[in-house]
């Protein structure tokens, strides 16, 4: 049996903001190419441990490694893909097209004043053809929805070819065809490209469906669990997470 | 004469390079407050006997690296940060200016700009430090594009994202000592902004837009000096007004084509 490499590794990390306790002693690991939800309450920690993950935020005590480096060695090697949730939303101010958009998450294998080589742009296109989104490349960017804007912010994230992406709410904003889309599209990157992919959402039954994975965070790690446990034991890990009795409401992807 | 075209030339192309970085970045009173601290350097190197372009250009970058160090700590808003640093340089330039009772300084064409202050001096350091300016973008125009864009996503890719916005905030430092001459330091901050509006309502490529802000700046820049010159009008006030007309009628222009 193949032993799966370490994507993500997380040790007793602790955060606090004004003598605010938001991460306590939290640990895990991801294996490459593992497909994992996060899920928690409002304030729960859940942006605050992809910041750290990301290393835009220093860790306080304990530690981040991401295949074996510190945040930041592996920023500039371009392993890590990031949309964060208010990008999808947010009425962009500055004049872009979808192709810079796109271009501008090539940076981090070119120096300064450096050019791109055959290889970056094709890496360009590719993350272009994967999102679908190549056909609007010269569009400006706060012409395009919610979904497609979704789609040209995941093919930048792609196009340093990282080895995890790291996706904040991403589904807050778009409609229901677009998340539909949208899911389906990360499984492909999961399933062909083999790539890690760690997904926030209170979409919990979305989550539940799609990953292999669940992480419960409400300031200490509630629980991880596969998604067969997360169907069975639900009713639970809501209750360990939220506080009180709740119960996943039913809804389809597929009525757009 | 043909000094001051020169100069305002070279001030009309590098004006809006560096301009379009600011005003994506909210971080338009920038030029501003550079400009207000300007007035203090100009006001103590009266004082002191010494260079009025050099004073201005020490004290504006070691304004602009000041507030950009507190607005990345955290601890005091970009703006809020701006709004101290505007006031205190125009409180410290009102007492220098007292203190050393207007002499060798002509207050007017400071404030306004004139065309016939224009040293040979102040010529060389506009071309020099301009063609500073315009490598440096060239350089890094691909990186600050990305900041503009977002900060975060910026730093995820990998960009020294701190190192890049010090270099930015000190090419607008230099601009805004090399403009002072020519459009004066009250109108400066209109130079490096008011183009990229202008260019903005077209709704093109950041690159394009970049292009066409660089146009309508120089077409300002000497329409206004002609019009000084033969009108007899304060330089830097008809170089904003034909700006502002361009600015109207691009917005009228990009209305009419929706």
């Amino acid at each position: 049996m193949q032993i799966k490499e370490t994507a993500i590794k997380v040790e007793s990390l602790s955060f606090s903001y004004q003598n605010t306790r938001i991460l306590e002693n939290v640990s895990f690991e991801i294996k490459q190419g593992e497909y994992v939800g996060l899920i928690g309450p409002n304030g729960g920690g859940k942006t605050t441990l992809l910041k750290l993950i990301t290393g835009l935020t220093s860790s306080q005590k304990g530690k981040v490694r991401i295949h074996g480096l510190t945040p930041e060695k592996a920023r500039r090697k371009g392993k890590i893909g990031y949309v964060p949730q208010r990008i999808v939303q947010a009425n962009i101010q500055c004049p872009a097209t979808v192709e810079e958009v796109v271009t501008s998450g090539r940076l981090s294998n070119i120096g300064i004043g450096g050019h791109f080589r055959k290889s970056d742009l094709k890496a360009i296109e590719t993350a272009m053809l994967d999102t679908d989104v190549e056909k609007f490349r010269h569009r400006s960017i706060d012409d395009l929805s919610g979904g497609e804007k979704q789609r040209v912010f995941i093919a930048r994230a792609l196009a340093s070819e990282p080895s995890i992406l790291i996706l904040d709410e991403p589904t807050t904003g778009v409609d229901m065809k677009a998340t539909k889309n949208f899911y389906s599209l990360l499984k492909d990157l999961n399933q062909w490209h083999g790539m890690t992919i760690i997904i926030v959402s209170h979409d919990i039954e979305a989550v539940a469906k799609e990953v292999d994975s669940v992480l419960c965070l409400n300031r200490e790690l509630v629980s991880t669990c596969k998604h067969e446990d997360m169907k069975h034991n639900s009713k639970e890990i809501l209750n360990a997470l939220y506080g009180s009795d709740k119960t996943i409401i039913h809804h389809h992807h597929d009525h757009a | 004469m043909v000094r001051a075209f020169v100069a305002g030339f070279a001030i009309a192309i590098i004006a809006p390079l560096v301009g379009i970085f600011l005003v994506t970045r909210r971080y338009s009173f920038m030029a501003d407050t550079l400009a207000h601290v300007s007035l203090a350097g100009v006001a103590g190197a009266s004082l002191l006997g010494l260079q009025p372009v050099l004073a201005a250009l020490a004290l504006s970058i070691t304004t602009a690296l000041t507030v950009e160090k507190l607005r990345s700590s955290g601890k005091v808003l970009g703006e809020a940060g701006l709004a101290i640093f505007l006031s205190g340089g125009l409180a410290l330039a009102s007492v220098l200016i007292s203190a050393s009772k207007g002499i060798n300084l002509n207050l007017s064409s400071v404030l306004f700009g004139s065309i016939a202050t224009v040293t040979p001096t102040d010529l060389k350091l506009i071309l020099g430090l301009g063609l500073v300016v315009v490598i440096t973008i060239l350089l890094i125009y691909r990186q600050l594009f990305a900041i503009s864009l977002d900060e975060e996503l910026a730093i995820v890719s990998g960009l020294p994202v701190r190192r890049l916005n010090q270099v930015l905030v000190v090419l607008a430092a230099i601009i805004v000592s090399l403009s002072m001459r020519i459009v004066g330091i009250l109108l400066v901050g209109a130079l490096m902004v008011i183009p990229v509006i202008a260019a903005m309502q077209f709704k093109k490529s950041f690159l394009k837009t970049l292009i066409i802000s660089v146009f309508i700046s120089v077409f300002s820049v000497i329409s206004g000096l002609f019009a000084a010159y033969y009108l007899g009008w304060a330089s830097g006030g008809t170089i904003t007004l034909i700006a502002i007309l361009v600015f109207f009628l691009s917005s009228l222009l990009s209305l009419r084509s929706k």
